[in-house]
């Protein structure tokens, strides 16, 4: 697939640049040397750097991971293993991307574009393919639920229907999943970290299960 | 993001366009 002349000029970058991987020295530098151009943004800080821009927490980065806007948006990371290095099309449209682009700042000094709070929660949990909601993914949900003012849970709802749609198995039951993950907000909003928890680990596993069964067809794995 | 994830995507993707095409070469038929 032809790649869109900023995501070469990026990877480009990471293959040269010195800063350490997942470094927020290097997320300055990509932020200011590629993202951002003059009063707009060509793309979003996307993954762990892009929790802790909106929750405030200061958390550990094993990488960088962007969304790049372009007629097709791709994902890109500046992981080195072959588990985790990607580069691809993302499979949800530019004007729906552009539009859940929030502004927020980083470490309270740079400013940067990040998906919104709900989009960042669906790709955490569709981007664990262990076999277990791992831990380190528990916690960092309940960063993005903290960010959660006044959530309005219809709207929530139609957004995860919106991405799960989109970036599941066709045959995958997106409206059960999606009320599972509107308990687990609920439950961590009511202090039910339990429940939340359990919520949480039952949206993984029924995204999880079906995304294998995708890959043992497309002979993926 | 696992690149097992994203070489879905892709293969998703592929498919979706293939699926467009075809449809605009023979049109949406509707009664």
């Amino acid at each position: 697939m032809k790649l869109p002349k900023l995501v070469s000029e990026i990877k480009k970058f990471f293959l040269q640049d010195n800063n350490i991987i997942g470094s927020y020295e290097r997320v300055v530098k990509i932020n200011n040397r590629f993202l951002k151009k003059k009063e707009n943004f060509n793309g979003m800080i996307a993954g762990s750097w892009a929790i802790e821009a909106v929750s405030g927490h200061k958390i550990e980065h094993d990488d960088i991971d962007l969304i790049i806007f372009s007629d097709l948006c791709f994902y890109i990371d500046d992981a080195i293993t072959n588990e985790e290095h990607c580069c691809n099309v993302i499979p949800l449209p530019i004007h729906y991307l552009k539009e859940k682009a929030v502004k927020t700042n980083l470490r309270g000094e740079l400013e940067v574009y990040v998906p919104d709070l709900t989009l960042q929660y669906c790709l955490k949990i569709i981007g664990q393919l262990e076999k277990e909601f791992p831990e380190k993914a528990v916690v960092q949900s309940v960063d993005l639920f903290s960010a959660y003012k006044n959530p309005n849970y219809k709207e929530i709802k139609n957004e995860i229907i919106f991405i799960l749609k989109r970036c599941t198995p066709a045959d995958f039951n997106v409206k059960n999943v999606a009320k599972d993950m509107i308990f687990a907000i609920k439950s961590y909003k009511l202090k039910d970290f339990e429940s939340m928890k359990v919520y949480l680990k039952k949206a993984h596993r029924k995204i999880n299960d079906s995304l294998h069964k995708k890959f043992k067809e497309l002979r993926l794995e | 993001m696992p690149g097992k994830l994203i070489k879905y995507w892709e293969e998703k993707h592929k498919k979706n366009n293939a699926k467009n095409k075809s449809q605009k070469k023979f049109g949406n038929k509707k009664k």
